[in-house]
């Protein structure tokens, strides 16, 4: 069983579960169950609880942007909005289709969540704190964001609907385009590293500089690839409010569009944390401590993410797919590239 | 052109398009909380029509009629009977707001400066009978009036859905208008022209 | 025009030559077959402007055809006219447009000066022409701002409805409403300006070119936008002319043809202004006539300002309008095109008959040739560019 052994409370609190555990004669791997259960509880919780705030950031955010006030009434400063928005939808009717496939419709919204939050297993939160540092971290980010796709295209088929149908394959479409780039932007970083593990790319990070500087082209491509990941104007063709109405959320209502919509931001928020972990040094930081700069890093690409959107306009399908195969391709192959001569030399 | 320039135009387009979004995140937004904070309408807004009275209270409609037959959606309904003097003597003036389309002509038409548009606006009700506003109530909002009628509009005061807050602002607000008291008896005509 | 019907039926092929994309692309990309999808779009759809029911046929993402289907919004405006005097008609002008309500009243109250014989104040000609023109940027701002949210940029939308607000209270001070001013009468207007209302325009006049560099920033200098309106919705001058094709849309074609400097009314042959046009045809000419259009109003509201003289702002017209049996027509430049006002009058106090030239009822007509062969991306761009407003549509 691994577990950081950095930081002492957690560290002690095992130990001390563990000697329970061992004197009530209870089997050890019971101790695991517990162990994985109260961690993903807390990423879980974590996720949610920042996602509530994401949400309310991007309608402040926005609000502002556009001269606006954004949510105000609930709570201080419209805290609470979601919340309020939450509980609304939650207990509104559930709504399924007729023409709608049953058993795919309802299952989608779930095969969308849970790969967006397995990212957060291997996101070093702090030195040590981290669910789970595997050495082929980066990789199983790669592998865990590409599982969106599938849960899309679902929920577009199941639904019945036209539009519906139209946003599934836009988004089939488009998230393959952008993993390639996205991939390759990443793998530039890790060849800096020398390690497919995030907290090895983190150290390296501290060793040498933010691999911002010494990236700043991988970042570019990440950052729009990453964007097209996550749907998000400029790329939000999916759901492309003004073309396809809601796009592959169109027929859903209540609970599961709720969670279509957790999705979107917990995989905003992964995407965040992995950006400020590949590019800025994660936790890494002078002063505050590492918890808070790992925040800090992971807000930033946040606020550059909804800038992004309360600026630009939407792309057009096919200029969605030049611009992934015929620009960032050969940008992120040039990247990669130009780093194996700088590693080799 | 070529590629280099193509990129670089495209990269200065939405460079300045985020400093655009950027600046405006620290201007002061232009919305407000409305049902807090009012607008501060001009007079001659054109909200519910209402039935103005003299000094003593009396309405100063002689039911002519020409707002009723003036209408072009035909809301407004005049009974009137003649008294010993065969002089017209009003019986019942309803409008009904559920129809009117405040376009503001019953004022314009009349002779006797009887009707002017208010800044009442908020006139959501749950019964659709309450729109029908019958004579009595549209005199007790005309004599709400404050100020002069310009534009063959008023304003009023006492809103019914106005905080009492914003009301004491109200006033002092109008305090510095170009006309500030308010002519007891409205002239016949009596409107800015 | 039996010619140009042909033209028309081509038009779609042989526009322009290079740009066109084939109808039908690639249905059969090997042994799969695929099939064209039936859509519909609207009425209920962010993007078309209100309750346009387009049927569009497509194949993959690549419209096919598309098929307009109006009547959602029919309000009967021209029947229930003929039941109404000429003055109660005016309030109901300004729902057929609703979102330049004072160009139509304006094509009214000409048409019904023009059959009396009226000579209207030259203060209330210089009011009418300011209100055209506040008008004609009101409207243009709320098209800009539409267009970026069709695009799928939201912010443009809330900037321009910023400014907007500036003109909606000007519009309120002195007519009394934001939308449905029903202010042109016939012989004058409504209400007279205030010096402290020209002074508010001036200021307005000082402060919207920083607005509008904004917007050329935002969105005018942005290489997603042009590489999603250039060459999109492509519609050459001879199309246009054939459909009879108006204002922003008929100028973006090649043809600079502006009432206002064509058949001149009010006092607009004293002003000097260009007209903005430009040749390309596409989404692109149609959204930089459009910006353009908004610089040269402000050049004609500062010269409009500067003339305005003194006098009456309502001149004598009979109290009960009859006009003389015959047919009249009158119109001018709204901000979609020409409005018309057609009536017919049997000599009663009610027209016998009012035909209303909609601009963007003509322009929808345009739709099917303009978005055949493109995507459905660019549907919304183009449904966007024309600037329909479907209550005028259906009227």
């Amino acid at each position: 069983m691994y577990l950081a052994a950095t930081s002492s409370l957690p560290l002690r609190l095992y130990q001390w579960t563990e000697q329970l555990f061992t004197d009530l004669g209870l089997p050890l791997w019971l101790l695991a169950v517990l162990v994985a259960t109260v961690k993903a509880a807390l990423i879980i919780g974590f996720i949610l609880i920042n996602v509530i705030f994401l949400i309310w950031l991007e309608r402040k955010l926005g609000g502002h942007i556009q001269n606006r006030l954004g949510p105000v009434y609930t709570g201080p400063f419209g805290l609470l909005q979601t919340v309020a928005d939450a509980l609304k939808v939650l207990v509104k009717e559930d709504i399924i289709p007729a023409a709608a496939d049953r058993w795919v419709f309802m299952a989608a919204p779930l095969v969308a969540f849970v790969p967006s939050v397995m990212i957060w297993l291997v996101v070093p939160f702090a030195p040590g704190v981290q669910a789970r540092d595997l050495n082929i971290g980066t990789l199983y980010v790669a592998a865990m964001t590409g599982c969106t796709v599938p849960a899309l295209l679902m929920a577009g088929w199941s639904s019945g609907n036209k539009w519906s149908l139209l946003g599934a394959f836009r988004a089939g479409a488009q998230l393959v385009s952008y993993e390639v780039p996205l991939i390759l932007a990443t793998l530039a970083v890790v060849m800096l590293a020398g390690s497919l593990s995030l907290n090895d790319i983190i150290r390296a990070q501290q060793e040498s500089t933010w691999f911002i500087f010494l990236q700043p082209l991988g970042f570019v491509v990440y950052l729009i690839s990453a964007i097209a990941e996550l749907n998000r104007t400029p790329f939000d063709l999916p759901e492309a409010e003004s073309e396809l109405v809601a796009g592959f959320n169109t027929e859903y209502s209540g609970f599961r569009f709720a969670i279509f919509f957790l999705t979107e931001y917990a995989n905003l928020l992964g995407s965040s944390a992995i950006a400020a972990t590949l590019f800025l040094g994660g936790w890494s930081g002078p002063f505050l401590p590492p918890f808070v700069w790992f925040l800090l890093k992971t807000y930033l690409f946040v606020f550059l993410a909804m800038w992004i959107r309360f600026t630009l306009p939407r792309l057009r399908v096919d200029q969605l797919m030049n611009l992934s195969w015929k620009f960032l391709l050969p940008v992120a192959l040039i990247n990669v590239l130009g780093t194996g001569v700088f590693v080799a030399l | 052109m070529g590629l280099w320039q193509q990129v670089a135009d495209g990269v200065t387009g939405v460079v300045k398009g985020h400093l655009v979004t950027f600046r405006n995140l620290f201007r002061r937004p232009v919305t407000y909380r409305y049902p807090e904070v009012r607008p501060n309408l001009p007079v001659g807004t054109r909200g519910m029509p209402v039935l103005l009275s003299d000094d003593e209270g009396n309405l100063l409609c002689t039911a002519c009629e020409v707002c009723a037959r003036e209408c072009p959606v035909q809301v407004i309904h005049i009974t009137a009977h003649r008294d010993e003097n065969k002089k017209k003597v009003l019986d019942e003036f309803d409008i009904d707001m559920s129809r009117c389309m405040f376009c503001g002509i019953c004022a314009e038409v009349c002779a006797f400066g009887a009707i002017a548009m208010s800044d009442i606006y908020e006139l959501a009700d749950f019964e659709q009978e309450n729109l029908i506003y019958n004579k009595e109530r549209l005199a007790e909002l005309g004599r709400r009036r404050k100020g002069p009628i310009i534009n063959y509009g008023i304003k009023t005061e006492g809103n019914p859905y106005q905080s009492p807050a914003e009301e004491a602002e109200g006033s002092a607000g109008t305090a510095d208008k170009p006309a500030q008291s308010a002519p007891a008896t409205p002239t016949a005509g009596g409107t800015s022209r | 025009m039996p010619d140009a019907a042909a033209t028309v039926s081509g038009a779609t092929r042989e526009q322009d030559g290079e740009e066109v994309r084939p109808t039908a692309p690639d249905s059969e990309v090997g042994d799969l077959h695929t099939e064209e999808m039936m859509i519909n779009m609207g009425p209920q759809h962010p993007s078309t402007h209100g309750v346009l029911r387009a049927v569009v046929t497509i194949d993959g993402e690549r419209v096919v055809d598309v098929d307009s289907d109006v009547g959602y919004l029919h309000r009967c405006f021209e029947k229930i006219c003929e039941k109404l005097t000429y003055h109660q008609i005016i309030p109901y002008t300004d729902r057929t447009d609703y979102l330049a309500g004072m160009t139509n009243e304006l094509a009214l109250v000409l048409t019904v000066e023009k059959a009396l014989g009226l000579e209207v104040p030259r203060r209330a000609q210089f009011i009418r022409t300011i209100m055209s023109e506040l008008q004609r940027i009101h409207s243009h701002l709320l098209w800009f701002g539409t267009f970026g949210l069709d695009l799928g940029a939201t912010t443009p939308f809330l900037y321009a409805f910023r400014d907007r607000e500036t003109i909606s209270d000007l519009f309120e001070e002195i007519t009394g409403a934001r939308m449905m001013y029903n202010y042109m009468r016939v012989g004058g207007v409504r209400n007279d300006v205030s010096a402290a209302w020209v002074k508010k325009v001036r200021t307005f006049l000082r402060q919207f070119p920083a607005a509008l560099r904004e917007y050329d920033d935002l969105l005018t200098g942005n290489p997603i936008l042009k590489a999603r309106t250039r060459g999109v919705g492509k519609i050459n001058a001879r199309t246009a002319i054939a459909y009879g094709a108006s204002g922003p849309v008929l100028r973006a074609s090649g043809v600079p043809y502006d009432l206002r400097k064509h058949d001149p009314y009010l006092v607009y042959d004293e002003l000097e202004f260009d007209v903005a046009w430009a040749s390309e045809g596409d989404v692109l000419a149609r959204y930089q006539v459009r910006l353009e259009e908004m610089r040269q109003s402000l050049r004609i509201l500062e010269q409009a300002l500067e003339g305005l003289p003194e006098g009456e702002y309502l001149g004598k017209a009979p109290r009960i309008i009859k006009l003389p049996p015959g047919h009249y027509y009158g119109h001018v430049e709204g901000p979609r095109g020409e409005v018309g006002c057609y009536i017919v009058s049997d000599g009663d106090r009610k027209p016998y008959r009012l035909h209303w030239r909609a601009p963007s009822f003509v322009h929808l007509q345009l739709l099917p040739l303009m978005a055949r062969g493109h995507l459905m991306g660019d549907m919304v761009a183009i449904i966007g560019s024309i600037d329909i407003v479907m209550g005028e549509v259906d009227r």
